[in-house]
């Protein structure tokens, strides 16, 4: 099964290609990773996923991504239906200067419910499956700034999941979180998956085969190799994916 | 080849730039400390000097300064504050010390501040009793200045209160009729009319029988006079109810003296001016000045803040968000009568006339909105500081991380909520600072307020007690213009230009102190929207 299909996506800021030719289908609960050196294309790609990158000024987009069999750039998608589907977490963890409660609780108020019953259960269940809750159980009014880096980070997971999306889009979640942070965000993403599709960007290749089932290698916009994580890692079919991931260059 | 090494380690840089902000500070201090000296001083009880001159005449006075004569060393002058206005023609008096056989400070002397024509210096004599004078001490007169006091309050209050609530209502019945009048006669108009015509009967009966009570009162306020000894022995009659204070200064200790100065200067913030504003209170000019900056910023930061937030969130980098940057930027230029003649034809003639026409069409040809008044005068003033609001909002949003807006729109808030919910929460301190900038431009500012509603003696504050409560059209004063008014077109300014620098100290503190509130509220947001804590 799957729910995401790319098809012939390219990318361009202004008169930079950045994505050529796109072509990609994303399991259903399973975790995809996309590997690639720096400025490969790989967030870009990540982002055209759920339509962030229109925030970037002369962006252009070409090709599809269909979610659900409909293509998401169709003139009368619902851009914030698209982005409440597909949830996002980003490299550098963003909590809103709000409380925790708050945090989480955004995606809901925005989107109408009321019931404050109801948004507090959501927001322990959601806390819970972060295993944040038990941490700041006590202090769910507090400042979130107050957090350490990777409760932040787990609590931005948190705050994506409240409102119940398909699929979660990670930009290079841990890149700045220490070891055992990065463990912990590993854990739950494992744990997610059960539930969601996870697609993660990562520079960290010994995370993408920990962690993944599916790895995409993506090398100067284009998508070089793309199939199972184990087989990708220990028998690539292409030469320059075996540079890559045996550290030759990168 | 030493110098050139001493302005590469960039020192001479550092002491340039820290002595510049020190001649700064010290020519603010200095400016504050000059104010206070100047200002603080006239509410202490001077003592009272009685200087004989050679002539045999004997002058009674303060002492206002001794000043050398120029070209002629080793002599002076004295400027003595003789007061008696009524009877000398002029406040003060320069004597050459040279003339100066004997001085004195007769402990019984007195500085008498009357309702009208300044102070009096002199001694009390007594009490007139017809045509005979009956000896008073000082602590009798105590009480019939009290009884005075009474007097005074309760014909303040038959003519503002009692006489003004009849004339307001008087003032509705009219307009009331005019309008009937004009419309179209049916036998309900009729009706009415006859019904307001017995209301107005009487209220005008109930306003006859007001002014015999203030004809009475008036009346027995000649009754008790007294008789006061000038220095040259002349005797003037005074009656008590013109006395507003009396003092023996060279008799009062520095506790009296300093009890006494506390008084004033509360008296000075609380009470209404008298004798052309050179003498009494502010207290109507602070509170003008004070309502005119609140209505001012709440006017100027909603289209200050909408404005950035269509120039930073809602249009790109085109010609046409720079041709509206540049004149923003530009309107802070312009000099600000320009702005006030613009509020006259604009907010008082266009938009005033028209409300004039519409809604108080029964009143005209008198003019309800469509004369200065403290909304047009706040309007103006908020035009003016349109720019420092745009400028500091703008640089409020663009301090808001991208991140954050990212983490929003992810969450599948449209760009509309980010806004709300995100950013301009985040931008709120930069939102105050332009708040608190404007406010103090808007504060000091006189020259448009001139065309556009102050005035030298507003008769009722823009806040009482008939419904609608806030009197948006009337004419309010202001303590800039305060300053003005008094120390240039009193009918006595050297009298009043200490009055001048205390008023001055007053406006410094009002800005001061809704600045100050400002900056708190600000500092409060800022800890509050803190994005790190790490």
């Amino acid at each position: 099964m799957n729910n995401i299909k790319i098809k012939n996506l390219s990318l361009r800021y202004g008169k930079k290609q950045v994505l050529k030719n796109i072509n990609q289908e994303i399991e259903e609960k399973k975790i995809t990773a996309i590997i690639g050196p720096s400025g490969c294309g790989k967030s870009s790609l990540l982002r055209c996923i759920n339509r962030m990158n229109e925030l970037i000024p002369e962006s252009r987009v070409d090709g599809e991504i269909l979610f659900h069999n409909k293509n998401i750039y169709d003139a009368d998608t619902d851009i914030t239906e698209v982005r409440q589907k597909i949830g996002m977490v980003f490299q550098k963890a963003n909590p809103f200067p709000k409380s925790i409660y708050d945090n989480v609780a955004y995606g809901l108020r925005i989107n109408g419910t009321k019931d404050k019953k109801k948004i507090t259960a959501i927001v322990e269940r959601t806390l819970h499956d972060c295993g944040l809750l038990k941490e700041v159980k006590d202090r769910l009014n507090t400042s979130a700034i107050q957090l350490s880096g990777g409760q932040q980070q787990r609590l931005c997971i948190a705050r994506a999941l409240a409102i119940e999306p398909e699929i979660i889009l990670m930009d290079e979640p841990c890149s700045a979180l220490d070891p055992s942070s990065t463990f912990k965000i590993e854990e739950l993403m494992v744990k997610l998956k059960e539930r969601y599709t996870v697609i993660i960007v990562t520079h960290n290749m010994q995370q993408a085969a920990r962690a993944s089932d599916i790895t995409g290698f993506l090398y100067m916009g284009e998508l070089i190799e793309y199939g199972d994580t184990n087989t990708l890692f220990t028998n690539p079919k292409e030469k320059l994916t075996e540079d890559y991931i045996s550290g030759n260059f990168g | 080849m030493y110098i050139k090494k001493v302005f590469k380690t960039g020192s001479p840089y550092i002491w340039l730039s820290g002595g510049t902000l020190t001649i700064s500070l010290l020519m603010i201090f200095g400016l504050i400390t000059l104010i206070m000296i100047k200002g603080l001083g006239i509410f202490w009880p001077h003592n009272i000097t009685r200087l004989m001159l050679n002539d045999n005449s004997v002058v009674l006075g303060e002492v206002a300064k001794v000043e050398p004569i120029p070209n002629n060393k080793g002599s002076y002058r004295t400027k003595l504050k003789v007061g008696n206005r009524d009877i000398y023609g002029m406040d003060f008096r320069w004597v050459d010390n040279s003339r100066i056989i004997y001085q004195d400070s007769p402990i019984t002397a007195l500085t008498i501040e009357r309702r009208e024509w300044g102070n009096m210096y002199g001694f009390l004599k007594g009490m007139k009793h017809d045509n005979t004078v009956e000896p008073l001490s000082l602590d009798d007169l105590k009480p019939l200045l009290k009884e005075s006091k009474t007097l005074y309050k309760s014909i303040r209050h038959t003519e503002k209160k009692e006489i003004g609530k009849i004339n307001h209502k008087m003032e509705k019945l009219r307009l009331a009729l005019k309008s009937l009048e004009s419309a179209p006669q049916s036998d309900n108009a009729i009706e009415e009319i006859g019904s307001i015509n017995t209301k107005v009967e009487t209220l005008e009966r109930l306003y006859t029988e007001k002014v015999d009570t203030l004809t009475n009162l008036y009346a027995s306020t000649k009754e008790k006079e007294v008789v006061i000894e000038l220095a040259d022995g002349r005797e003037e009659t005074l009656s008590i109810f013109q006395i507003v204070r009396i003092y023996e200064p060279n008799h009062m200790g520095i506790y009296a003296k300093s009890r006494f100065y506390v008084l004033k200067f509360w008296e000075f913030v609380s009470a209404e001016p008298r004798e052309a504003n050179t003498e009494g209170g502010v207290f109507p000019a602070i509170f003008g000045t004070v309502i005119m900056v609140l209505i001012m910023s709440l006017a100027v930061t909603p289209l200050g803040v909408i404005t950035a937030v269509f120039l930073r969130e809602y249009t790109s980098d085109n010609i046409f968000s720079r041709i509206v940057r540049i004149s923003v930027n530009n309107l802070a230029g312009v000099p600000s009568i320009v702005f006030g003649v613009f509020g006259l034809g604009f907010f008082i003639y266009f938009i005033g006339g028209g409300i004039d026409k519409l809604f108080y069409s029964e009143a005209l040809p008198t003019p309800t909105f469509g004369t200065g008044g403290i909304l047009w005068a706040s309007l103006t003033l908020a035009l003016l500081t349109v720019p420092v609001v745009v400028v500091a909002t703008e640089e409020g949003i663009s301090s808001v991380p991208n991140s954050l807006k990212e983490a929003s729109y992810g969450l599948g808030a449209t760009k509309f909520e980010t806004l709300w919910r995100i950013t301009l929460p985040q931008a709120t301190p930069g939102i105050l600072t332009g708040m608190i900038l404007a406010m103090a431009r808007a504060a000091g500012e006189v020259a448009p307020l001139m065309i556009t509603g102050v005035v030298k003696l507003a008769p009722s504050l823009p806040l009482d007690s008939y419904s609608p409560f806030i009197h948006l059209e009337r004419k309010f004063m202001h303590l800039g213009f305060h300053i003005y008014d008094v120390g240039f077109q009193s009918p006595n300014v050297e009298a009043a230009l200490p009055m001048v620098y205390t008023t001055t100290l007053i406006l410094i503190l009002t800005v001061l102190v809704l600045n100050l509130v400002a900056i708190i509220a600000r500092n409060k947001l800022r800890k509050k929207y803190a994005t790190s804590a790490l």
